[in-house]
């Protein structure tokens, strides 16, 4: 294709879909350097798992150089409602960038401190235990013995603080990981997925006086950690924690579409949650989703107010809205001359040496590391590849997915509500693939 | 006068030097931080009588703790939230001693000391807004027959399904809020921990927890001291000579009308402990 030709097909493009994407300012991909025919294959992609009834609809957008190239949405977001490029999304961990976003707000402004203890913030964590199992036959199957040290910032950040998720005993299941999620049964603590009538601070002082799995930066352990920040964010700050992060990241990135309870307005926009059996069968899921220790409410996204405001699973978002998010920290802090932090701080989140010798394998694999607040791709020597060393991106339990790509000035958002989450790890590494090699130029 | 500003100035250097390599060298986060508790006992969380919502630590916490210091003992109380790791604490780890309103111990109860703090009553409470008229209850647990009880964990609850009564295990703030689900009809809980609970939760406030018409008698509530630990019967003797301090010095009854609320006899409470202790 000659150069009058890609000027002719960028033009061609834009127009279209300046009237398509109404409010959204986008560009073609050739002039970004991308392969329109290349994106196709990520629609193709998307309409095909919709027609084999593997997933309901989704909204997948891919951004280089900080301009939208590709916002392309499929399928329902509802019974009888297709989806739109502004539907609302459960985007459940991916809330946990943003409460990481939050603390290093805290921490640009002198307040704390990663190598902080948590201690000196919520009381509660001070001398915590760590269970240790014993030899069958003894009078307790397990001993509690003191914590090599304390938990610091920097271990919730990381996931190296020996809190867990109870819904790990499915995942990784074990004795002593099981003895420690019974604790945390019996002292009333939830993951967090159903919006506990509860505050954050009931929830935390509680969590903070159960026994760890592990002895602080021991483990890569994938838990309510972001949770704990979420309150932290609220002792330090003196400010709810929704509060805070509304005045403090959703309002300076004019993310209007993002929220701890929807607001009422809002409604008719919130996807539907599906399951599927990955096999042809697709259902609305009518109720809560129970299994083992995961408890899922998707209906919980309906409702408008509540108290429990959790760091990890709370936020409630759209394809857009985290566009702006994600290409804020593409821009290494800034966004539309607005700068939320710093570009050292940006490098030190994102920087690949702060988990040690474990990896980041619970939605990827070995060669991926994990910085304050994300995944970050080390190498290019295993199996899950998202384009380049140095991506980073995380995920959420319905299915939702979010790719930074710096080396490439690219953000990828795949964002779909449907459950078990497991099923769809082909599906993200397939949809990374296919938006890296659109790359052209 | 030159050598000694030179000595001066060299001790000086010294010192500098020495402190900096221990600022420089010192881990920041290490188990030395951690605090060693003196005379640590074990409680569960149950406001308002041991609760970290209270300054104090709440009614019985404050009462332990005034009566251990007017004998000059040191005490710390650490309040946990699940019955499962009090146990753990109590026979496995040896601890001093423990607290729990609703505990049941399993191991040998002939190593435990129970040394009365409090006297209080306990009523049956039910949610009007479930059970719009009363439930037909008139002093026999048979009346309730049907009905599903919220018990607390390690809650002796033979008498219940005795009764035909189903059964829910829960910790107390889950029984709270699954009465006003009507998860549960009915839940024990002393009147004082219906209104704190009131007063620190307004959505439960609509459900209009009512108590049922008989109430328990007045029953002492204890700290239960560990023979096996190498204080605890030390310990526990010199709670009771506290006790007896604070009874008699007007302490104990300041404490109670603190937490109680107006038209609670504090008085029969005191006279109650004072005639316990001298047993």
């Amino acid at each position: 294709m000659d150069k009058f030709m890609v000027l002719f097909t960028s033009l061609l493009f834009s127009v279209s879909l300046a009237v398509n994407a109404q409010d959204y300012i986008m560009t073609s991909p050739e002039s970004e350097g991308l392969s329109s025919e290349r994106l196709q294959r990520l629609d193709k992609l998307m309409n095909d798992h919709v027609a084999e009834k593997k997933i309901a609809g989704s909204v997948v957008l891919v951004a280089r150089n900080g301009k939208i190239v590709s916002l392309q949405e499929t399928g329902l977001a509802d019974i009888d409602k297709p989806m739109k490029k502004d539907t609302i999304f459960r985007i459940v961990s991916m809330t946990k960038p943003i409460t990481s976003t939050a603390i290093m707000l805290l921490y640009e402004e002198g307040k704390l401190l990663p190598s902080d203890p948590v201690s000196k913030y919520i009381p509660e964590f001070k001398n915590q235990k760590v269970v240790e199992m014993m030899p069958e036959g003894s009078d307790f199957n397990y001993k509690l013995v003191p914590a090599k040290r304390e938990v610091t910032i920097h271990d919730l950040l990381t996931h190296q603080s020996g809190i867990l998720y109870l819904a790990s005993t499915g995942w990784f299941p074990n004795p002593k990981r099981e003895q420690v999620v019974s604790f945390y049964r019996e002292a009333g603590i939830t993951d967090g997925f159903c919006r506990p009538d509860e505050t954050i601070e009931d929830m935390v002082k509680r969590l903070a006086r159960l026994p760890l799995y592990a002895h602080p930066g021991e483990v890569w352990e994938y838990g309510l950690s972001v949770d704990v920040l979420g309150y932290l964010v609220e002792v330090v700050s003196g400010m709810k924690f929704d509060e805070f992060v509304q005045t403090r990241i959703f309002n300076p990135l004019q993310m209007t579409d993002s929220h701890f309870y929807i607001p009422e307005e809002k409604l008719n926009r919130v996807s539907a949650d599906w399951n599927t059996d990955w096999n042809g069968s697709i259902t609305r899921v009518a109720g809560d989703l129970i299994d083992g220790d995961l408890a899922l409410c998707p209906n919980d996204a309906y409702e408008t107010s509540g108290k429990y405001l959790s760091g990890g699973a709370s936020v409630l978002s759209t394809a857009y809205d985290y566009f702006r998010f994600a290409q804020m920290y593409l821009n290494k802090g800034e966004l539309d001359g607005v700068r939320l932090l710093s570009r050292k701080t940006v490098e030190l989140m994102t920087a690949t040496n702060h988990i040690g010798e474990h990896d980041a394998t619970l939605l990827h694999s070995h060669g991926w590391k994990f910085g304050l607040g994300f995944a970050i791709q080390e190498d290019r020597s295993h199996g899950v590849d998202s384009g380049d060393v140095g991506v980073f991106e995380w995920a959420g339990y319905y299915s939702t997915r979010f790719s930074v790509n710096p080396k490439e000035n690219m953000v990828t958002i795949f964002l779909s509500q449907t459950s078990p989450f497991g099923a769809h790890f082909g599906l993200w590494d397939k949809i990374m693939a296919l938006s890296t090699s659109a790359i052209a130029d | 006068m030159k050598n000694n500003n030179k000595i001066s100035l060299g001790i000086f250097l010294t010192m500098l030097l020495i402190s900096s390599i221990a600022m420089a060298t010192g881990p920041r986060v290490t188990q030395s931080m951690l605090v060693v508790a003196e005379n640590e006992m074990f409680a569960v969380d149950a406001p308002p009588f041991i609760s970290l919502a209270e300054t104090e630590g709440g009614l019985n916490a404050e009462i332990v703790k005034s009566a251990l210091a007017a004998v000059e003992i040191k005490s710390t109380l650490t309040v946990l939230p699940v019955v499962k790791m009090v146990n753990y604490y109590l026979y496995e780890e040896q601890a001093l001693a423990v607290y729990d309103r609703h505990m049941s111990f399993s191991g040998d109860e002939k190593s435990l000391i129970y040394v009365p703090v409090f006297h209080m009553r306990e009523n049956y409470f039910y949610s009007k807004f479930h059970h719009k008229s009363d439930l037909n209850w008139k002093g026999k647990l048979d009346d309730l027959s049907g009905l599903t009880y919220g018990a607390h964990r390690g809650e002796n609850i033979s008498v219940y399904e005795k009764a035909g009564i189903k059964v829910v295990f829960a910790r107390h703030n889950i029984l709270v809020k699954k009465l006003a689900a009507g998860e549960v009809d009915f839940i024990q809980m002393p009147t004082l921990t219906r209104d704190w609970m009131l007063e620190h939760d307004a959505s439960i406030q609509q459900y209009h927890f009512a108590a049922m018409k008989a109430e328990t008698e007045l029953a002492p509530q204890f700290i239960v001291f560990n023979k096996n630990n190498p204080e605890g019967k030390k310990i526990a003797e010199k709670l009771k000579q506290g006790l007896q301090v604070i009874l008699s010095n007007g302490k104990y009854e300041n404490i109670l009308k603190r937490y109680l609320h107006e038209g609670v006899d504090v008085e029969a409470r005191v006279e109650a402990l004072s005639q316990l202790i001298k047993q």
